[in-house]
Parts: structure tokens; C-alpha cells; sequence
């Protein structure tokens, strides 16, 4: 049985799926600039906070006066940990390492039992095989170095820089370690740099494969896991999260869609998404929160009413209470009790849909809000774009998602991204705090979480439809 | 020789055609140092045949002891005048004139070199031309060979002496530059002195050792070798006895001498010796000696070249050394500098006292070093850092010092070092680490036995002091962070007690923060800090707020307000904000303040901007959706992204690289500024925009139809 | 014939230590980190061990010197409180 341990660093933890196997010897490859270093003692100081596992750093050539000085830009205090014997800086030679590793009580093995050492990097493989030409000592060395790592259970990462000269290196030096993780740092659209990580080995261990983005921010290495296509995010404390009503969806979201954020889901005609957007808002109506819909061109009202009492909701009763409200493009004909909730639209040109939708927006929502009451939102961003064009979308959606942020309002927008275009789609992405994509492949829908401001995504997931409420389920 | 042979050739000339006999001068060693003069048949005959060095040699050799002109016969019987001829006492050359014949032995002569020497036939001939010489004849013609010795031994002895003194001058001359360029060591200027005297068969120099003897460290001469690295002892032997004397010391005929073993021992036999002592700060250092082996020196000159030369040699030691020690004293200097520099910037005092203790053991090599320090003046805890004790030992020790310093029965006015010694019989010095009257600790520095601490206080001392100052230092800047939470108490004390006067004070922290920010000056953190605190009486501060710059900025503020000068800076600034907020924030309020009339402008033109971003801001307050705007050119976007909501280009630059997702570590590289200045731009932006963070600044920009360049 | 009081390089070898106490080194990798000739180091760390600010392992050119900490103790006994 593998234990694992966490890596110090959340994404990556996802990543690799719950943390470095215990005793693995893993290669930290990446070219200067990449942040190793910032990785390694990450994994160190997080590993002594967080997890109670002291660590040691072994620097062949930095000064660890130096990398004192440079991880205080983290906020991380190196010293006081050493007082409190959770970790040492420790420089040296690499002969001395190897020699000191390999003699009965040494140095190496002293500090180990002095500290009850979990964790140590070891920086860096190149100068540990400097002098060395023969790509076979090289390979024993490191085999020397991982098999004694091992007998002390030491979870490690062996940083390797790499230069133009030794790319070919790490694939010979991957045969005697556990694990392979390089960092990468490429031109992205010739605007800005892409740092990237990838997992390219891990015994014992599933690993999310692919490029993953990472970032160095003020508390060091922050990666997201791939499919996540922005990182800045809303802040999620103080918002509590409202159930989709899909369990596996509140899961990946930490428990729901957070209040005040808006989400998109993304979807083409094929997919079967009624029942996504169902179970979400009717579980926003559950919750007690108010709510505006605007009436999509493929359902009427009754073909609504329908389908969320499924979902336990009587629209009617709702309507009632006036607790819903909704915005009407189509021609279509309105059930009696709720035609005081409707506002029409159908004739309206741009200008006039605005002012109206937004005063009576004002006149519902304002007063509510300061009452302490909540508002969800749905809007069929496909009839907008049918019925007020790309352009109306594009000028007005932030204000909207600004809005609504404002006022603690949520929504989730209905949109098919490789209908309105690229440039429209992205802008939609950016600008909202969430993303859901499902599309049909083949025999099956998918489901997927690609953004999302709890930092979260997830894989590409198999959507079943069931008999019971929710009526679908995520594989 | 060489350089007068013209002269001398002359003078022989002219005295051999006087005295009518061929005539050469040769030197001791049977060369020819002028040509033949006055040669005849005869005399080249014979100068062709035995004029060889080697016949030179074995003809003189016999004639060693002659003191004046003397007939000599040859092998043939045929006679010369040899003389010798002796320059300065030192070198003897000879001067030979021939050939000539005594009167009626022409015949005796033939005779015999017909039976000797059947080969030389022509020879006969010649000695038929010979001259017979009576007696007187050969007296006059000695006379004047005489006169020729004389005068050209005087002009040799002139021309020697002058050549000796060129020397000698020029050797002090060079030796002079070399002392003062610093390019020759005083091995290689005795070398030159051994060089320089012929008459010198040897000559060392000792120097002395720390143990006090002295150490032969050079040595020059033939089979000397084995003299280099004896030592001896003051008064031991000559050279011992100049130790004593100090003086210079010259002895001839020291071969019997029974001081002169020291020598002997070792193979040499002076004749003559000398020995001068070189000095340092009156004590004698080393000793510069030499002397003949072969034969006495008796030239006075010689010695007082010596005595000129050493003097030199003296000279270039002594530079040499105040040189090297006044080059270690920069050094260690410069050393101190750097410890003294560490410790003032660690701002850790238990790293302050590591260095002590470690520098303090370094500097005496001791067999301990300790600090006793007292953390709090209000406690009773005392901590000790130490090197070389165990932990009884520090703990008694250490209790003792506590007491010695910080007891009621403690050491009044603790200023020097104190020798104490241990309960266990060690010897220790204690420095008190005392500043601005305020006693930190002690240094406690063991000395090994015997040892003499005097030379070590100065530089302990100083350590200390240095030390004192650094743990100031340190405390000072901890009490800093006292004062800011003083600081922060009374705001918080303002809020609860008196709302409107907090907003007031809310509102002068935010101007006098934007306008420094507006001035870019980044000096005036400690005003940003306290410009609230003008809302409090300044007698009620003061019982509270202990820094006298603080408190100063305050009462700055309150006399400008009440019209008079100040030179304070941050005073003027604080002066001009709080007058112009407390008073309904118009700005003629301000146009009486004796303040700076550039401040003032700036300040104005401040307000002026503020108003218009605030403008700007409440019209979005009101209808936070409705702002509309149809632009179409970038640059047109950016002017009314600057009108509307009051940003500068710069930030403009900033909000471009925002919108494009860059954090503000990227940001910073790209505009090559500090990330601290990146944030507070997106801090200023984010406050024009009336937003709270990133992602809804990003949707009010876009809402705006603002698109990133 | 002349001496230092406080070496400069015995100076510089201390502070380099007490900045990275955990350094682990030769002679020959503290010369090099120092920058500094193995000659000239060697008399500078036998005298640091000598005053017990480092410490040896080992002999020869594999030996190694590091850093120790010195002591610290806090004192507080009663005694010391009463006569305060």
C-alpha cells in the first residue's frame, strides 16, 4: 500500500492525485527562471506547516544566506523553522554528500535523526554529476543517491536545471527515479510568458497528464490544474455556495455556484442540458432566492412549469408569491397566473429592451437586496444574440455580470460558444466566474467544469441520464 | 683599470723612452693592462715567446715581497726593473721595464744562451745591440720607474677611490628610489652590498624571533651556507655583544678572538668583522654583519660606506615594516568595519551577540567567551550565549554576572573592563555593553594563563561599543513596532469615542497619503503613519507616542497652522491637508498658511485632480450601469479613460497589462518597475474605479468598451 | 614579526558560517565558496577550531569543518528575581 504526502502545493496535489508516494525520489527538470528552487522549498515549508514533516535543503552552490533572503519574499521564514528543528539549510559539496550519505552515522544521517526528517531537495542533479562524463556513473550516482533516500523513507525532489547541452538528460536519469516533473516556461502568443508544469512520471501514482499552468504569486508556486483557462478569481469567502442539485457538479464546486458569481455553460443543440439548468435553478428557488428568466426560444412557459416541478418546484406557486419574474422574447402563448410576471420584449429595439429590462430590474431587485433577500439569473444568451446580436452581448454582458456582483445577485448564462464566434466566446469566459462546457461525442454527452472561482476543474465527464432526481448524473 | 689605460699608456710611453727600456704594467694575475711601450727587437723576441699569463704568474711569484724597485734577472741572466704598484692598499700591480745587461757580462751571457738555447740564434744579435748598464745607470733608471709607480699609483688610487664613491652614491641613490617605490626587500639589497665591496667576504643580517633570539635569515659569501638559519642569543658572541652594545662595532685581527667561535664553529675564520644594529622604535631588531676572510680590512672608507649602507637597509626594514603594519592595521580596520556593519544590519540581536562571542574568542583565543544580556530591562531574565563553558559553568558564571550588573549589589556605573576570575580559577575580562547610558549585558572573554590582556582591550572595547550600539539598534526598532501599535490604538480609540473626528482623521490619512503619493516622494512613511493623530491634543500624545520625530511633525503642524514657519517638510504637508479638510475643504484656506509656495502649488493642483476624479466616481455611484461611451480610436480610449476616471498614463499602461491577465510580478518586469510600485498602481486604480478587486475592475473597463492595447 | 589581532580572514570565515550554519564543507569547497586560497584557509580554520567555533570531522583533504552554535541558555532563577 502507497501513502502519499501532500506536495505543498494544492493543484499539484490534484495533479498527481493526492500527493507524492511517500520514499519517492522525484526529478524536479526545468530551465532556469522556472522556479525550482521556489517549488522545492515550498514543498519544504509546507510540508513543516502544514503537515508536520521536517525537511532539509541541500544546496550545492546557492548560499543558503541567500535563499533565506529570497523566500522571505513568500512570507516564509526559514530560520525560525530551523529553531523549531523543522528544517535545515544545509550546504555542501557534492562529494561530501555522496561520501557523507554512504558512511554509517555520517553527517547526512545525523541531521536526518536530529530533525526526524520526512522531505529533502536536493539542488541540484547537475552538480551532484559534475566532472562525471559517463552517462553510466551518472546514471549510478543517482541510483546511489535514490536507493539511500529511500532507506530513510525520504520523500525527495532532485532538482535538475536543464540547459540547451543536457535535455536528453533526464530521460536516462527517469529510469532510476520514481518521478519526473518539469517545468516550462514558453512565449505564449508572443504576449506573455506561459509557465507550464508537467507530470511526465509517477510510479504509483494517476496522474493528470498534460500541461498544467502555473503561476509564482506572493505565497510561491500556485498551479491550476489544466482546463482552467483563467486564474484570477473571485473571493470566495464570505459567499456561501447554493447546491446545483447534481452532486457530483456540488462537489467539484466546493458545495455549489457561489452567490454573487456568474457562471456559463456552454453547450451546442445536440447536448441534453435542460436538466442541468433545471436542477440548478430550481434548487436556487429551494433555496428561497428570487428569480428572472429569460424564456429561451426552444421552451415556452408550459413546457417550464413541466419540467421544474420534476425538480419539486410549482411555478405557479411561485409565480404567486412573486418569486419569479420573467423576460419574453417570443410570440408564444402565456398561461393566465402567469401573466403578471411577464414582461415582453418582443417589440422592443435595443435601446428601449435595455432601460426597460434594467428599470424593472432596479425597481424588483434593489429594494429586495436590502431586505436581505437573493436573486439568481437566467439568461439564454443564444436569444439575445438572435434577437439583439453578438455586438448588444458583447457591450452589455460585463455591466450585467457587474451587476449582479453587486448587488450579491447569481446567474448562469446559456451560450453556444462555437456559434457566436471565437473572439465573443472568449470574452464570455473571461468575463464570467464560472464555466460549464457539455457537448455530444460520439454515442455520449460530456460534462465539464472549466473554470470556476473556488480555482477548480475538472476532467471531461460522462453524462448519464437516470430515473431519479436529478434525472442525470456525472461519470 | 680599464677606463684610464689612455693616461697611464702616456705615462708609460714617456718613461719607457726615458729610461730607454721597453715597459708594461701586468696585475697580480698576469694579464697585460697597457701595451708594450718602447719595444725592441729583444723584448718582442722574448714577449712573443714567454709573454704568456702563465709566465707572468710564475715570474711574479716570487717577487710577492717587494716593496720598491728591484732589478730582477730572467732565466738568461738578463736583467729587469719590476715594481710594484699599489693602489688604495687593496691591489698591487707590476710594472716591468727591460731588458738590459750589467756591465761586462754581455760575453758571460752569450756564452751561456748559446749553450742553453742553441735555438734562438737571432738572439745573440740582439745582445750584441744591448746596453751594458754601470750601477748608477741602473740606480737612475729604478728612480724613474720609481716615479712612474708613483705617479701612476696616485692616479689610480684617485681614479679607484672615485670610482668606489660612484658607487656608493649611486647605490645609495637607487636604494633611496627603492625604499620609496617599495620595489626591492632587504635580502636583495644585501646581496647588492656583497656585490658592491670586493674587499667583503661576507655579510649576513639576523632578524629577531619572537622567543628573543635572533635568527640569521641571509647570508651571502663563499661556503657561508651553513650560517643561515642559526639564531643566538643577545650577548652571545660579536654579534651578540652589538646586540648589547646597540652600537655599531668594527673589529680587526679577530681570528684568536674567542668571541669569533660562533663563527668557527661553523667553518668561517674572520679576519676583520663588523656588526650594526637596526633599530625599531628604539629596540633593536636586527643585526646587519659581515666582514674578511682572506685579509684585514683596514680601508676607513669601507666602513663608513658600511655604516651608510646599513643605515639604508635600516631604513628600508623599518619602512618595509610600517608599510605591513600599517597595511594589517587598515586591514583590520577594514575588518572591524565589516563586523561592525553586519551587526548594525542584521537586526536580530541574537545574531548580534553570535558574532561577539564568536569575534571576541576569535581575537584572544581563549578558552571561552560568553555574553550575559538582558533581553527586558523591566525582567529578571537573563540570557547567556556561549562558547567554551558547559552548562554549570555558564549557569554559575552567568548568575554571577547577572548579578555583577543588573543585582541591587551591582557594579555602579559599570564603564570599564573588570578582570575577575571564575569559580574555577579561570581568568576573564568583562566588558560592560553599555550605550546612551543603558547597561545591555556583559561580555564576558576568558583569557588563556599567563596571557597578557592588554593588547587585546583596545579592540575588545571597541567590539563591545559596537556591539552596544548594534543591540540599541535593534531594541529601537522593536520599540518602533510598540509605537505603531500605540498608534494604531488611538485610531481605534478615536472611532469608538468620536465618529466624526475619526472620519476626519480617516480622511487626512487618505489626502496626506495620495498627495505624497501625488509629490512621489516615498520619504514620508513615519507622517502616513501619525497624520491622523492631529485630530488629538499634542500634550495628551505625548504621553503616549515616545519619538521625538513623531512628536515634532505634530507640534510642526500645529504652529504653521497658527502661522508660523516651519521647517519641517511633512509638517507643511500635514498643515495644508488638515486645513483644508477641517475647513469645508475649500482651498483659500489654505492661501494664508506660511508654508513652502512650490508645496502649496502642488497642493492645489493636487485638489484640483482629486475633485475631478471624485467627480467622476459619484456619477458612476449613480447610475453604476449607465455610463455609455462610442469610442472608436485606442488613443481616444485611453484620453477618456485618463478625463473620466482620472488615471494617469501611467496607470493606463498598468490597466492595459491588467486587462491582459498579467499578475503584477509580470507586470513589474514589463514596465520595469518595482512590484511594490505595481501594486500601488492597481491599488490607485482600483480606488478610481470604485471597485474592490481585479476581476471587476476588468468588467467595468470592458463594460466601458475599453479594449486593451 | 607582525600580527594580526583580528584576521581578516578568520573574520570572514566566521560570519560566513554563523550566515550558513548548516554548512558542511572541506577545505578545498570552503576555499572555493569563499574564494579564497586553500592555503591561507587552512591556518584560519585550525585556529577556528581551536576557539571551538567549528568543528572537524574527519582528517586530511576529506575532513570536514562545520559550524557550532553556541550555547544559549536563559537564566532566570529566583535568587536573581528577589535581588533585582
Amino acid at each position: 500500500m502507497v501513502s502519499y504526502t501532500a506536495t505543498g502545493i494544492e493543484g499539484l496535489d490534484v495533479i498527481v492525485n493526492g500527493g507524492f508516494p511517500i520514499g519517492s525520489s522525484i526529478v524536479v527538470d526545468g530551465a532556469p527562471g522556472t522556479g525550482k528552487t521556489i517549488l522545492g522549498m515550498q514543498f519544504l515549508y509546507e510540508g513543516a506547516k502544514a503537515e508536520n514533516e521536517a525537511g532539509i535543503y541541500i544546496t550545492f552552490e546557492e548560499f543558503p544566506e541567500q535563499i533565506y533572503k529570497e523566500m522571505t519574499s513568500f512570507g516564509w521564514d526559514l530560520k525560525a523553522l530551523e529553531r523549531e528543528n523543522k528544517l535545515r539549510v544545509i550546504c555542501l559539496s557534492p562529494e561530501v554528500l555522496i561520501s557523507q550519505m554512504k558512511q554509517p552515522n555520517g553527517i547526512f544521517e545525523q541531521i536526518i535523526k536530529e530533525i526526524d526528517c520526512k522531505r529533502v531537495v536536493i539542488d541540484s542533479l547537475n552538480l551532484l554529476h559534475f566532472g562525471i562524463e559517463n552517462q553510466v556513473e551518472k546514471r549510478e550516482v543517482v541510483f546511489t543517491l535514490r536507493n539511500i533516500l529511500r532507506k530513510y523513507s525520504l520523500t525527495s525532489l532532485l532538482i535538475h536545471e536543464q540547459t540547451s547541452l543536457n535535455k536528453e538528460e533526464i530521460p536516462f536519469v527517469s529510469y532510476v527515479v520514481d518521478g519526473v516533473i518539469r517545468l516550462s516556461l514558453n512565449e505564449h502568443n508572443g504576449i506573455y510568458r506561459k509557465r507550464t508544469l508537467e507530470v511526465l512520471k509517477m510510479r504509483g501514482c494517476r496522474i493528470n497528464e498534460g500541461e498544467h499552468i502555473y503561476r509564482i504569486t506572493d505565497e510561491g508556486v500556485y498551479l491550476v490544474p489544466a482546463l482552467s483557462m483563467f486564474e484570477d478569481m473571485v473571493v470566495t469567502e464570505n459567499q456561501t455556495n447554493v447546491t446545483t442539485g447534481i452532486p457530483a457538479l456540488d462537489k467539484m464546486l466546493s458545495g455549489g455556484i457561489p452567490r454573487g458569481t456568474a457562471f456559463v455553460l456552454d453547450t451546442n443543440s445536440k447536448a441534453n442540458y435542460k436538466y442541468i439548468l433545471a436542477s440548478i435553478v430550481s434548487s436556487r428557488i429551494l433555496a428561497g432566492e428570487k428569480v428572472i428568466l429569460l424564456l429561451s426560444s426552444l421552451s415556452s412557459l408550459y413546457d417550464l412549469e413541466h419540467i421544474y416541478r420534476l425538480y419539486g418546484v410549482e411555478l405557479e406557486e411561485v409565480v404567486k408569491q412573486k418569486r419569479i419574474y420573467f423576460i419574453e422574447h417570443y410570440d408564444r402563448p402565456i398561461p393566465e397566473s402567469f401573466q403578471s410576471a411577464v414582461l415582453h420584449v418582443k417589440r422592443m429595439n435595443n435601446d428601449e429592451y435595455i432601460e426597460t429590462v434594467r428599470a424593472k430590474l432596479n425597481t424588483l431587485v434593489s429594494k429586495d437586496i436590502e431586505d436581505g433577500e437573493k436573486w439568481f439569473v437566467f439568461y439564454d444568451l443564444n436569444t439575445i444574440v438572435s434577437q439583439r446580436g453578438k455586438d448588444f452581448v458583447k457591450r452589455y454582458f460585463t455591466e450585467d455580470i457587474a451587476f449582479i456582483g453587486a448587488t450579491g445577485m447569481s446567474m448562469i448564462a446559456l451560450s453556444n460558444f462555437t456559434e457566436i464566434g471565437t473572439e465573443t466566446a472568449s470574452f464570455l469566459e473571461r468575463t464570467s466566474h464560472g464555466v460549464f462546457q457539455t457537448w455530444v461525442d460520439g454515442n455520449y454527452q460530456y460534462f465539464q467544469l472549466k473554470k470556476s472561482p473556488q480555482g477548480n476543474m475538472s476532467r471531461p465527464l460522462l453524462v448519464e441520464n437516470i430515473q431519479t432526481r436529478p434525472y442525470i448524473r456525472f461519470l | 683599470m680599464r677606463g684610464h689605460v689612455s693616461f697611464l699608456q702616456d705615462i708609460q710611453d714617456a718613461y719607457s723612452y726615458l729610461v730607454n727600456l721597453a715597459v708594461v704594467i701586468i696585475d697580480e694575475d698576469g694579464n697585460e693592462c697597457t701595451a708594450v711601450s718602447n719595444h725592441n727587437s729583444l723584448s718582442r723576441l722574448f714577449h712573443d715567446k714567454w709573454g704568456s699569463k702563465t709566465n707572468y704568474i710564475e715570474f711574479l711569484s716570487p717577487l710577492k715581497g717587494i716593496r720598491q724597485p728591484s732589478v730582477i734577472d730572467n732565466r738568461m741572466g738578463l736583467k729587469t726593473i719590476v715594481s710594484p704598484l699599489r693602489v688604495n692598499q687593496e691591489r698591487t700591480y707590476y710594472i716591468v721595464a727591460g731588458y738590459f745587461i750589467e756591465k761586462s757580462t754581455r760575453s758571460f751571457i752569450q756564452e751561456y744562451i748559446t749553450k742553453k738555447f742553441p735555438e734562438l740564434e737571432e738572439l745573440l744579435g740582439y745582445i750584441e745591440d744591448m746596453p751594458e748598464l754601470t750601477a748608477d745607470e741602473i740606480t737612475n733608471k729604478c728612480q724613474a720607474i720609481g716615479k712612474l709607480t708613483a705617479v701612476a699609483s696616485t692616479y689610480l688610487g684617485v681614479e679607484e677611490t672615485k670610482k668606489v664613491e660612484d658607487e656608493n652614491v649611486a647605490f645609495v641613490h637607487r636604494n633611496l628610489e627603492a625604499i620609496r617605490v617599495d620595489s626591492k626587500d632587504a635580502f636583495s639589497l644585501l646581496e647588492e652590498m656583497y656585490n658592491l665591496h670586493q674587499n667583503l667576504d661576507f655579510i649576513g643580517l639576523a632578524v629577531e624571533k619572537e622567543n628573543g633570539e635572533y635568527n640569521i635569515e641571509a647570508i651571502h659569501g663563499q661556503n657561508t651556507n651553513q650560517l643561515k638559519g642559526l639564531s643566538f642569543l643577545m650577548g652571545e658572541g660579536f654579534l651578540g655583544q652589538t646586540l648589547a652594545s646597540e652600537q655599531f662595532q668594527f673589529w680587526q685581527n679577530v681570528d684568536l678572538d674567542p668571541r669569533v667561535n660562533f663563527f668557527k664553529r661553523h667553518c668561517i675564520s674572520p679576519k676583520s668583522l663588523f656588526c650594526v644594529p637596526f633599530f625599531k622604535d628604539e629596540h633593536v631588531i636586527g643585526i646587519l654583519f659581515g666582514g674578511s676572510i682572506l685579509q684585514e680590512i683596514n680601508d676607513q672608507r669601507f666602513i663608513e660606506q658600511i655604516k651608510v649602507q646599513s643605515s639604508l637597509l635600516n631604513a628600508m626594514v623599518t619602512t618595509k615594516q610600517l608599510r605591513e603594519n600599517l597595511h594589517n592595521h587598515l586591514m583590520e580596520l577594514s575588518t572591524f568595519n565589516e563586523v561592525f556593519r553586519v551587526m548594525t544590519t542584521v537586526k536580530d540581536i541574537k545574531r548580534v551577540l553570535y558574532i561577539l562571542v564568536d569575534i571576541s574568542i576569535n581575537i584572544i583565543r581563549g578558552p571561552f567567551a560568553s555574553i550575559v544580556f538582558k533581553p527586558e530591562m523591566t525582567q529578571s531574565k537573563v540570557d547567556i550565549v556561549s562558547r567554551g563553558l558547559n552548562s554549570k559553568e555558564i549557569n554559575d558564571y552567568g548568575y554571577e554576572v547577572a548579578l555583577r550588573a543588573f543585582s541591587k549589589n551591582k557594579v555602579e556605573n559599570w564603564d570599564e573592563p573588570l578582570q575577575q576570575t571564575t569559580s574555577w580559577g579561570a581568568d576573564v575580562i568583562e566588558f560592560p555593553l553599555r550605550y546612551n547610558g543603558e547597561l545591555y549585558g556583559v561580555m564576558c572573554v576568558g583569557l588563556s594563563p599567563k596571557d597578557n590582556p592588554k593588547k587585546y582591550k583596545p579592540f575588545l572595547s571597541s567590539l563591545a561599543i559596537a556591539g552596544s550600539i548594534s543591540i540599541f539598534l535593534c531594541q529601537k526598532d522593536e520599540e518602533t513596532g510598540t509605537d505603531d501599535y500605540i498608534i494604531t490604538l488611538l485610531y481605534e480609540a478615536l472611532q469608538q469615542q468620536n465618529k466624526e473626528t475619526y472620519a476626519l482623521a480617516e480622511k487626512i490619512r487618505t489626502h496626506v497619503e495620495d498627495f505624497c503619493y501625488y509629490l512621489n516622494d516615498r520619504n514620508y512613511s513615519t507622517l502616513k503613519k501619525i497624520s491622523g493623530l492631529i485630530c488629538y491634543e499634542v500634550a495628551f500624545l505625548k504621553t503616549y507616542v515616545s519619538d521625538p520625530k513623531q512628536l515634532s511633525i505634530l507640534e510642526g503642524c500645529l504652529s504653521v497652522l497658527e502661522k508660523h514657519e516651519s521647517s519641517n517638510r511633512e509638517s507643511e504637508i500635514l498643515a495644508l491637508v488638515y486645513c483644508y479638510l477641517s475647513q469645508e475643504e475649500k482651498l483659500d484656506a489654505v492661501s494664508s498658511l506660511p508654508v513652502d509656495r512650490d508645496l502649496k502649488n502642488q497642493f492645489i493642483s493636487y485638489i484640483h485632480q482629486q475633485s475631478m476624479i471624485e467627480t467622476v466616481i459619484s456619477f458612476d455611484e449613480e447610475r453604476p450601469l449607465a455610463t455609455r461611451s462610442q469610442i472608436s480610436d485606442e488613443t481616444d480610449q485611453a484620453q477618456t479613460l485618463k478625463k473620466k476616471l482620472g488615471l494617469s498614463s501611467r496607470e493606463i499602461e498598468v490597466l492595459n497589462h491588467v486587462l491582459k491577465g498579467f499578475n503584477n510580478r509580470e507586470i513589474a518586469s514589463k514596465l520595469f518597475i518595482s512590484e511594490h510600485t505595481v501594486k500601488n498602481h492597481v491599488t490607485r486604480i482600483l480606488q478610481k474605479l470604485g471597485v474592490s478587486d481585479r476581476a471587476q475592475a476588468i468588467a467595468m473597463i470592458y463594460q466601458l468598451g475599453y479594449s486593451p492595447k | 614579526m607582525v600580527s594580526f589581532h583580528l584576521h581578516p580572514l578568520q573574520v570572514e570565515c566566521t560570519l560566513f558560517f554563523q550566515d550558513n550554519p548548516y554548512t558542511y564543507e572541506t577545505l578545498k569547497g570552503l576555499a572555493m565558496r569563499l574564494g579564497r586560497n586553500a592555503e591561507d584557509l587552512a591556518a584560519v580554520l585550525d585556529q577556528l577550531v581551536s576557539t571551538m567555533v567549528l568543528e572537524m570531522n574527519g582528517t586530511g583533504d576529506s575532513a570536514i569543518y562545520r559550524y557550532i552554535q553556541p550555547v544559549t541558555i536563559d537564566l532566570q532563577k529566583e535568587e536573581l528575581c528577589e535581588d533585582m
